[in-house]
């Protein structure tokens, strides 16, 4: 199966882009691809293929994800953010309703986080 | 669903990335018997624990986030003023530096965490952290 659609997940964790790797490849209609620079996130969203979705991490040193987020948003309104972050669940909801986020999950709960893109995607798994 | 394999695998990266944080932390801790220096000290050790403690809860390394969660509270007493440092916590620090070095290791080598070892350190943080 060619990959549909491509995601782009932002997280300064090595051991996070690992798991989201494993996680999604149960899913070959996505093409994953993991930056530890949020340079890469603008990058993308401002290229001829922007992302399809973004997975975002709201804690990233140097920056704040909400202010990646927004800069996302500056860009295009279009592109799907979900929040996926160790913070706690209020920061979650306050960055998921300033940068309009689909949807906010805590690392904690990651298990979700294949079945919640994929309906964002309007797939189902 | 991650498999078995998926897990040494991560616990493998994480592992190496561990004993490079808690060599960082070592270093930092090199300066605690010099008072002036336990700023910065503290500053650089909560930094890296901080990290640490997302990575242990990624490969749910639970008395291990545990341990640092408790670390990093006692840190930010002593950073606030809340709790004065002195020379004996130094001892204490680097008996955490150690644990989390131990935990790293056996990631490597594709083993858990040693629940007891962190427990009765918890207990000491506790007290520690607990004092006036």
């Amino acid at each position: 199966v060619e990959p549909r659609y491509r995601v782009l997940a932002l997280d300064d964790s090595e051991l996070i882009h690992a798991k989201l790797r494993m996680w999604f490849r149960s899913e070959p209609r996505v093409e994953l691809l993991c930056t530890a620079k949020w340079t890469d996130v603008v990058e993308s969203c401002r290229s001829q293929r922007p992302p399809d979705l973004l997975i975002l991490e709201l804690d990233m040193p140097g920056v704040r994800g909400e202010i990646v987020g927004m800069g996302v948003r500056s860009e295009s309104e279009m592109i799907p953010i979900v929040i996926f972050s160790s913070e706690a669940d209020s920061r979650l909801e306050i960055a998921a309703r300033t940068i309009g986020a689909r949807a906010a999950i805590a690392k904690s709960d990651g298990e979700r986080l294949v079945s919640k893109v994929m309906e964002l995607l309007g797939e189902s798994c | 669903m991650l498999t078995d394999e998926d897990r040494r695998t991560l616990l493998a990266i994480y592992g190496a990335s561990a004993l490079e944080i808690a060599s960082g932390m070592r270093a930092v801790l090199g300066a605690w018997q010099n008072p002036p220096a336990r700023e910065a000290a503290i500053a650089g050790l909560l930094e890296r624990a901080h990290r640490l403690r997302g990575d242990s809860s990624t490969v749910e390394l639970h008395a291990t986030v545990d341990l640092l969660h408790l670390f990093e509270a006692l840190l930010r007493r002593m950073r606030s003023g809340e709790l004065a440092t002195t020379a004996e916590h130094g001892p204490l620090l680097a008996s955490v530096v150690d644990q989390l070095t131990d935990v790293a290791s056996g990631a490597l080598e594709g083993e858990g965490e040693d629940g007891d070892a962190c427990k009765e350190l918890i207990a000491r943080l506790w007290r520690a952290a607990q004092a006036v």
